[in-house]
This record gives C-alpha cells, structure tokens and sequence, in this order.
C-alpha cells in the first residue's frame, strides 16, 4: 500500500518528538521543602502504629523567621515560643505559663513575674530573667507597638516588667502572641536585643531547622519541650508549607501534597474557605475546628453620609439575616444574634442583647428617613472567597429593604488603599481574635489611640479604656457589658457571625481535638501521618 | 549576507526602544501621582505628603521623564530590574527562579503540539476534502474555540477527581505536567495543523508539482521530496514565531495548574499590585517576543535566498 | 459628482449581493451565522426564557441539574442557567462595544497614516509594531491591573485594557491595504484625473479593504470574548455578581468534586460564542480572499 512507509515515518517522527518532549518533562527541579518518602520509624513495639518521618503543613502566612517589623510569624510564636501567662477566657483570667506567679505592683505599672525553674530552650540553655529582659528589650530596640518601658532583673528568675500606664491591660498583653519569649542566644552576638536575628529560639515543643522566606519553614521537635510533657514526638521533621492562596491550599491537600492544612492563627485572614469544610468533610478529610471569639461585622464609615446616622445603621442589621449567612458555609460558624462577640467571652451571657432580623421595620426606617434607594460603596477583599460570597448575600439582603448596594471587590492592596483613605461607606472586618487576643483587639478596634478601629464613639471610647484598665474582674465585666450595650445601642457595628479555627486533615493523619486545640490557635505537638 | 543581519538588527532597536519606554511608562500612563501610589502600596498606609516628598527625591521622581527613564534604561540592561515591593528579593532573581518551570511546559508542550500538528496537518492536506480532512478541520477548529482554562478545569474533573490517575496540580514530578502539557497543547496544535495543512496545500498547488505529477512520480515522493520541504519554509517561520507566542503565553494554563511559572508569577504580581515584577515581565515578554522573531528571520533568509536580496 | 456616486453605490450594492449569496452558501458561515444567532438571541430574550441571574436562595444551593434548574444552582443557591444567559448578554455586548472602538480607532488610524505616507507613517508603523511585540494577554493582564489601581474596579477597565491591545490589528491592516493600494494605477491615475483624496480613499480604496477588515472584526470578537473570559476567570475582569462567563467558571472551579455544573457549563458557553464567531470568520475569509492571500491573523 502507498501510505504504509509514509504512515511509518509519520508514527516514528511523532514518538521521537514525544518522547523527547516527554523526557523534558522528566527532568523536573524539585523545589521547596523535601517530602521524603515514607519510611518507616523504628517500631519499638508491634503494636504501634507506624508513622511517616516528616509531617508536612500547608499554611497560608510567611513564618517570618528572620523576623520584621512585626517579628516573627504566628506559628512559630505558637510552636517554637512560649509565653509569661496565658488567657483563660471561660473565667476571664490570666494563668501561668512559663511565670509561676507574679505581683502587680501601683495598679498595673509594674509587674514582676516569677519564673517557672529547671525549664530549657531549645538549644539547652536556661530560661531565668535574663532571657525575659531580653525579650522585652529586643521589643523596645525594634520599636515594637507593644513593647513594655523596661525590664529589670531582680533575681536569677524573677524579673520585674515597668509599663507606660497603670491597667490591666498590661497583664493581658504578656499572653499575646507579640510577648512570646525568645532565648538570647536567638540573636548574634548573644544577648543584644539590637542584634540581627539568626534563629528564634524558644521553650516551645519545635524548634527551628531551616527557612526559605515565602516558601517554606522546617522544624524539628525540641526534646526539652516533650520531656517536660512526658511524651513522645509522632514525628522527627516537621515542614510547613507556604501556600497563600486558599484554593491552592485546599488542591496541596487533596493532591497529597500535605498531610494537613491550617487557617492561619492570627484569624481573620488565610484560612480554608468554611463553604469547602462538609464538601471536604465528606471526601474523607478530617476537619477539626474549635469556636473562637472573633466576629465578622459589617463596618461602616460612620464619619461622613448615609453611614453617619446610626438610625440608618440599625436599619442594616434589623435587614441583614444572620441565619442565612451561616447557610453558605454550611452553619459551621455561629449566627451573631446574641451580641457583639462570641457567647464565651466574658460578660456576654450577661449582657443578654438580641439582635433582630426584621426587614419590614428595616424599609420602614429608610422611608421614614426618606432615604429609600440611597446608594452605598461596600468594599470587599478579594483574596477571601468567603467574604465575596457573604457580601453578595448581604447586598441582596440589603437591596431588597431599600438599599442600593454597589459591590466593590478589591485586590488586597486596592482594598486598604481604599479603607485608609475612607473611600467607601461599608465593609466587612472582624472584632475579636483569637482567645489571648480578646483584650488586644478591643483595644485595636475600640480605644480612641487605635488606627484600626472598627467604630469610636465618646462612650465607646471611654468604656474601652475603662475596660482595659481595671484588674478587678467583676468590675471589668461590668465595663465590658456597659460597652456591649452602647455598641448595641449606636450600633457601631453589625455583627454577623462568630468564626471557628479549623484544621482539616488527610484521613491518614492521627490527632486528637483535645491536643490540637488545647489552646485556640492550632497546635500540632501531637499529631502523626500514618503510612 | 552580514549586511542582511546587520540590517535586521537596526531594525529592530526601534521597536525595542518603543517597547521599553512604554512598559517604563506604564506607571506614568494614568491619573494620579506613581509617587504617591507607589509610597501607598509599599507602607499601606496614606502617605504624608511629606512622605511622597521624601520618596519622590530619594527615587528620583522629580527629574525630567526622560532622564528618568534613561536612569531605568540603563539599569535594565545590566539586568537590574529594581527589587519586588512584595518580597524585596531583586526582581530578576525572582523571574529567574520561576522561568525553568515555564521554560519546562513551553518544550514539552512545544515538541507535542507540533508532532501532532505536523501529523494532523499532513493527513489533513493528503486526504484533503475527504472525511478524515473535514475531521481534523473541526478538531482544529474546536482546538482554538476552547478556552484553556476550562477544558484544564474538566480534565482535572476526569482525570484527578473521578479517576485519581493524576494529580490536579503543583509541580515536582512527571506526573504533575502531563495534564497541563495536555492542556496547553491542545489549543497550540489546532491553529499549527491549520497552518500546516494550508501551507502543504498551497505548495501543493505550485507548478513544478504538476510537473512532478506529470513526470510520474509517486504521490508520496510528491509529497515528502517536494511539497514538504518547500512548505516547510513558511511552516517553520511560522512555528518560530508562535514559538515566541508560546514562551509568553502559558499564563491560563499555569493559573489552573498552579503551576509555578512566569505566566503565574504575572497573575500573583498584579494581585499584590507588585509593579516592578509586572513591568519586568511585560519588557521581557516584548523582549523575547522580539529578539525570536528576528532570529527567525535570519534563519529564513538563510534558509530561502531570495528574501535576501529582495528586501 | 451625482452620477459618480449613484454608479458607486449601485456597484456596491451589487457587489454586497455576490457576496451576500456567496456568504450564506458556505457552509462554515452558515454554521457560524446560525451558532452566533442562537446565542445573540439567548441574550436577547434573557428575560423571558430565564430567571433573575441575581436572585439568592440559599436552602437550594449547590443542587444538580433538575426541570427546575437546568443547569443547577451555585454556592449562593442563584440559578445557573439564568446566570449562563445572561452572561451572554455581558459577553456579547462588552466584545462588539470593544471590537467597534478597536475598529474605528485602529482604523482611522491606519488609513490616515497608509495615506498620508512620510514621516508620520513612519512613526505610527513603528508605533504599531511596538505594540505588536507585547504578548497580548500579558499586555491586557497588566493594563487591567493598573487601571484597577488607579480607577477601582470597574468594566470599562477591561474595555480599555483590551481597547488599547486591540486596535493595532485593526491598524496594520488597514494601513497595509491603503499603502499597497495607493500606488496601484487605477488610484494614480485618479488622482491625476484631479480626484480628491477623500474622494479616492471613499471610492476606492474603502471597498477593497473592507473585505479583509470585516474577516478581522469577526475572527477578533470571538478572540475579544476568550479574553473577557480569561480575565474574568483570572479574577481580573468583570466582577461578580454581574455573571460573566469566565467569572462564574472561576467560582466553580473549588467546587469540581460536588458541584462540577457550575464550571461546566459557562465554558461550554465560552467555547460555542468563540467557535460560532470563528467559523463565521473562518467562512468569510474563504469569501472574500479565496486564495493563501490570506494575512496572518495570529
């Protein structure tokens, strides 16, 4: 036949080609962390289970380790760091942590802290009150915005702390994530708080291996952390992978390219998407979450029309339904209709506020006002999928009592440029954080010296800083009820539902809720990926 | 001959003036003061107009235009393209790190499509008018209708979701690639077989294969002695030239992948409204686009003689 | 002055017949023809055959494709048929307003400086060329992003972006038509005649170009279309909740593994648009240039 040669030079001239394409393909540079194949652990006992050598992470934040302005990243605050005292939210108390007690001394100006004895950084050296002054000078070297005055040593493990002003609310600054207390061997040379950071060194359960800025960061266990525990590591590597975008997150996971991923610590932001947690949950993966107190509000730009009439306000949150929202994601988080924050956080179950959803009275206030069809700018950040889909629904919400709601989704650095300069008339933003940060982000969103405030009146203001002042507890409650009921009252804000912090796992991975979350922000110390 | 190459070379530094000035001028294009713009996106914040100030002198902003962009001009071409304002790494070590992977699915892809457009446009051309032809017509046709990103979307739906044969996504091994070089070479080979086909048969149609055919002479050296070789002329030119569409062009596919290349790291910059990385890639882009189709002229002439003397 | 008119439109006339005739007969216009129309009027009677494409329902989200819901609902419960609708009016009316700016500018452009000659061709071929060297989709990423900066997200940003990339085609061709027609005899001697320029550029040189001009415009709504889809799939292009195609497919695409309709069926969509637009083209090349004197349309 004619065509068989042509058809055979044909066949050979497409191989050869594809092969060579294919061959291309073949020598692949492997970047970022190392997976390493699965080898098994010494197995001790038969009845163990086996577990991979390298437990790997995908998070959606640089870890920062080479510190900033900021310092070093949240995980590595939780992982490799350990603080003074810590926050009970149930009971609204601080509990020690790495400072067994301390004395509050002229009402708050200064507080000595009595270390914990016999524990050791990571590299081995003591923690004693050396480490803690360095920590906090480094803070006032760097200019940190919530550095101390001084730190004084008063003994081998006692150091005094001297603030600014006398409130509470230095106590419950030491169980923030900015206080976490680092070895002054972290730096070179040792021990100068100016100095430029070579490692974070911490008390912590990991401890730093190796850092590429954006990629990825490696930790590995710190023995000292287990032995205190008295338990063992399922894991000898533990790698964390930095992915920001929170689909690509979710597609690592899938793929088998982490073993788990994490919302981001810090809440608010670089999370896993809660409309993908059940889609997720029924593929297999295991998703843990534990309530937090933070909420997502709707904020207004209170200062200038329509939005500076707090009548208008009410009319957004009597139209809002909250119970729809927490639809889209499937009621893995909670409506807000009972307040401002979370259920747990101190002083809401007393503060018994209710938030209602009725549209007609809604309508009602904007005919009265004669402002039916006013037209408002909501601005929304692109980056966060779950926001873009909460702000439709509400703009649906919003326009059918009367409301002309022009959407506006921005890309990160548009959507700060405009929420700086107050280029719009309302946004969505979240109050509240994760538990230690309660009291840090009423400051951050409520005291008059903040910039990231989310509403300011005088009252507001004033029972603010009321609240962040005083040390008896029954007393602050008092505060924080009257400042809920005020917020209420002006509706500075309208809350629309309490987040969670999740953690969503391969099926093979080993980790108990207890462990994971014995804290608010994820902490992996216990978990194990199966072979 | 050098003169021709000489010539070809002046010729194209116009463009590639034009080119630079204009991805320098980008900033400059649109309302609002870069100096300001460009403080904002760094701190975050509003800036002072003291600050802008500051900034505005320190950058150099205050001087002519011209002067400005011959000070960028000249930084260009040493390579220095100014660092991220994302990550404060030298853009081009930036670009740098992600270009093998780009450069990794442009081969392969480029290798695969053309084999397949080779084949699909020689059968096409043989067989012309007959089914097998209105098939590879269509399937051409289909080829560059589809959208890339959705038919990656639907075979990361068959392939990842519902079979588990292959990951959906990332980079690192072999089988990471194969649904995108797929992907990619889909679109690519349908506007090749295309071509391919109408040049074998416009050459096809010339004279001297009439007298080839007069002569006696097989079909099948007709076409691979003389029809092919002669077709092969504009074919490679216009490969070459879709070669340079290709080296630029990997930014859906690389999207839909994650695929940690330039056509990636072009989407993320603009997103983190990281301008100089944005810039650099725009001039690059040009750049390369540019210096290939004028290697490829070269290499026509060199292959065809009469464009030589003719121009 | 009259009578040389009426001879001219009556030339036209015919001509536009034979061409008409020659049109409907091929069969990838036809196909192409009847694929754009079917699709021109599903944005058309969007709202009669279609429901509110902005109407949230979030007890039904994320369903399958039912009688209800032909083609499901999304993440917020909105029916994705009337979304798949009406974006067909989104895409159809942004790429023919683009494709008509591109064409005016780029061609007046081009045909003054094809006629005009000197320097100033010289200076807008290079232009041309300049602009011709800059990939287009990177060149249209980037010019939304700072328009984005610099005017907030809107859509005439995409309208400008792909504006400013698009109008060079237009351009080329049309200052390569006058250039090569203005030294053919027939224009010489017109001129010498004592014809005006204008005049000239109506009569004769207008008629030839407009075949290969028409080819292009075709061939690049089509184009114009993928690209408002890319952009809208990058994120970068119209923003939700007006539903444009590549916008919805972006959407859809966390959902591959429960809700597959939704990032099925806005690129089915996508591809029918841009293969009706590209037979049609494809079938009035065939048309009006018969032979490989065919430019490159890339």
């Amino acid at each position: 036949m004619r065509l068989t040669r042509r058809d055979f030079v044909k066949y050979t001239v497409v191989g050869a080609t594809s092969l060579a394409g294919v061959s291309f393909l073949g020598c692949t540079q492997k970047e970022g962390g190392e997976v390493a194949k699965p080898t098994p652990v010494e197995t001790k006992a038969e009845a163990k289970p086996v577990y991979k050598d390298t437990f790997v992470l995908g998070e959606g934040k640089d870890h920062r380790l080479k510190g900033g302005k900021w310092g070093i990243g949240f995980f590595p605050k939780i992982h490799v760091l350990e603080r003074l005292v810590e926050y009970d939210i149930k009971n609204d108390k601080l509990v020690p942590s790495l400072a067994e007690k301390w004395d509050v001394e002229q009402d708050g100006k200064v507080i000595a802290f009595q270390l914990k004895k016999g524990i050791k950084f990571s590299d081995g050296t003591e923690l004693n009150a050396e480490a803690v002054k360095f920590t906090m000078d480094r803070l006032i070297a760097k200019e940190h915005s919530l550095r101390p005055e001084k730190a004084e040593v008063l003994d081998e493990y006692t150091v005094a702390i001297h603030f600014k002003d006398a409130e509470f609310f230095n106590l419950a600054k030491m169980a923030e994530f900015h206080l976490s207390i680092m070895a002054p061997t972290s730096v070179n040379p040792v021990g100068d708080p100016a100095a430029e950071l070579v490692k974070p060194i911490g008390t912590g359960p990991l401890k730093v291996v190796d850092y590429k800025e954006n990629q990825y960061a490696i930790y590995e266990p710190n023995k000292y952390w287990y032995e205190r525990r008295g338990i063992e590591p399922k894991f000898k590597k533990f790698v964390v992978k930095i992915i920001p975008d929170e689909d690509t997150r979710v597609m690592a996971l899938r793929s088998g390219e982490v073993d788990a991923i994490s919302d981001f610590s810090h809440g608010g932001s670089d999370y896993t998407p809660r409309n993908q947690l059940d889609i997720l949950a029924g593929d297999g993966y295991k998703v843990y979450k534990r309530n937090i107190p933070l909420t997502w509000v709707i904020a207004f730009n209170y200062e200038k029309e329509p939005f500076n009439d707090s009548e208008i306000r009410k009319a957004v949150s009597l139209a809002v339904n909250r119970d729809e929202i927490v639809k889209i994601f499937d009621g893995h988080v909670r409506p807000a209709w009972n307040g401002m924050f979370a259920p747990e956080a101190p002083g809401m179950a007393k503060a018994g506020i209710t938030y209602e959803y009725n549209p007609d009275k809604a309508k009602e206030i904007l005919s009265d006002l004669g402002k039916e069809g006013v037209e408002v700018s909501f601005i929304v950040d692109k980056g966060q999928g779950d926001q873009i889909l909460v702000a439709q629904l509400i703009q649906q919400q919003l326009n059918s009592v009367g409301f002309n709601v022009n959407l506006d989704i921005l890309e990160g650095g548009a959507y700060k440029q405009k929420r700086d300069t107050g280029d719009y008339d309302m946004r969505l933003y979240y109050i509240g954080g994760t538990d230690r940060r309660f009291y840090l982000r009423l400051y951050w969103r409520f005291h008059p010296e903040t910039k990231w405030k989310a509403y300011l009146s005088p009252r507001t203001g004033e029972l603010c800083k009321a609240v962040l002042k005083e040390f008896d507890k029954t007393k602050r409650e008092q505060h924080l009820i009257e400042l809920y009921k005020v917020l209420y009252e002006e509706m500075g804000v309208v809350p629309l539902y309490h987040d969670v912090m999740t953690v969503v796992t391969s099926p093979k991975v080993e980790a108990r809720q207890e462990q994971l979350f014995e804290m608010a922000e994820p902490f992996f110390y216990g978990v194990g990926a199966k072979l | 001959m050098l003169k021709y190459i000489l010539r070809r070379i002046l010729q194209i530094i116009p463009t590639l003036i034009g080119v630079s000035f204009l991805s320098f001028s980008l900033l400059y294009v649109f309302p609002g003061d870069p100096a300001e713009l460009i403080v904002m996106i760094n701190s975050g914040v509003e800036p002072s107009p003291e600050m802008v100030e500051k900034f505005r002198v320190e950058a150099g902003l205050d001087k002519p235009l011209i002067v400005q962009y011959i000070n960028w001009l000249s930084k260009v071409i040493k390579g220095d393209f100014g660092t991220s304002w994302s990550t404060g790494e030298p853009v081009i070590e930036e670009i740098a790190g992600r270009f093998p992977a780009s450069a990794q699915l442009f081969f392969s892809t480029f290798l695969i499509s053309v084999a397949f457009a080779f084949l699909l446009g020689i059968i096409a051309a043989l067989y012309r008018d007959k089914a097998i032809d209105h098939i590879c017509r269509f399937w051409s046709l289909i080829g560059i209708s589809i959208p890339s990103f959705w038919l990656g979307l639907m075979l990361i739906w068959v392939f990842s979701v519902h079979l588990h044969l292959l990951p959906a996504f990332g980079y690192g091994t072999l089988k990471h690639a194969i649904l995108p070089v797929i992907t990619w070479s889909v679109s690519f080979m349908a506007i090749k077989a295309r071509f391919i086909r109408a040049s074998l048969l416009d050459a096809l149609n010339q004279d001297y294969i009439l007298t080839a055919r007069a002569k006696g002479l097989s079909e099948k050296t007709i076409v691979f002695r003389h029809a092919l070789r002669n077709a092969l002329i504009p074919v490679v030119t216009y490969l070459s030239l879709s070669m340079s569409h290709l080296i630029v062009g990997s930014v859906m596919v690389e999207v839909v992948f994650a695929w940690p290349g330039l056509g990636s790291l072009l989407v993320e910059s603009v997103f983190k409204r990281d301008f100089p990385v944005v810039q650099a890639l725009v001039l690059l882009s040009a750049v390369i686009f540019t210096i290939t189709n004028l290697i490829v002229d070269i290499l026509y002439a060199v292959i065809d003689p009469r464009i030589r003397y003719g121009d | 002055m009259v009578i040389e008119m009426e001879f001219a439109a009556r030339t036209i006339r015919l001509r536009a017949n034979e061409k008409l005739t020659a049109i409907l007969g091929n069969r990838m216009c036809f196909a192409g023809l009847t694929i754009i129309t079917l699709i021109a009027l599903m944005g058309l009677l969007a709202p009669l055959i279609a429901d509110d494409p902005y109407k949230t329902d979030l007890a039904n989200r994320l369903t399958p494709p039912s009688p209800d819901h032909p083609f499901g609902t999304d993440q917020l419960g909105r029916d994705l048929f009337s979304r798949v609708v009406y974006g067909a009016r989104v895409s159809l009316l942004v790429a023919i307003t683009i494709s008509l700016i591109s064409m005016t500018l780029g061609c007046l452009i081009g045909a003054v400086s094809g006629y005009i000659g000197g320097y100033l061709d010289d200076i807008i071929g290079r232009i041309i060329d300049v602009f011709l060297s800059i990939p287009e989709l990177i060149f249209n990423i980037a010019l939304v992003g700072i328009l984005c900066v610099s005017f907030g997200a809107s859509t005439w940003n995409v309208i400008l972006a792909i504006v400013i990339t698009n109008w060079v085609s237009y351009a080329r061709i049309t200052r390569g038509m006058v250039l090569s027609l203005k030294e053919r005899e027939f224009v010489v001697s017109t001129r010498a005649m004592g014809a005006s320029d204008f005049w000239i550029l109506f009569k004769h040189i207008i008629p030839n170009a407009v075949g290969p001009i028409i080819v292009l415009a075709t061939l690049n709504v089509g184009n114009i279309i993928m690209t408002i889809a890319s952009l809208g799939f990058l994120g970068l292009g119209i923003q939700p909740p007006t539903p444009e195609w590549g916008q919805i497919l972006n959407s859809g695409k966390n959902y591959i593994t429960t809700a597959p309709w939704i990032a099925t069926f806005p690129g089915l969509a996508i591809m029918l648009a841009v293969l009706g637009f590209n037979l049609l083209g494809d079938g009035l090349r065939d048309v009006f240039e018969p032979k490989s004197r065919r430019m490159s349309y890339g």
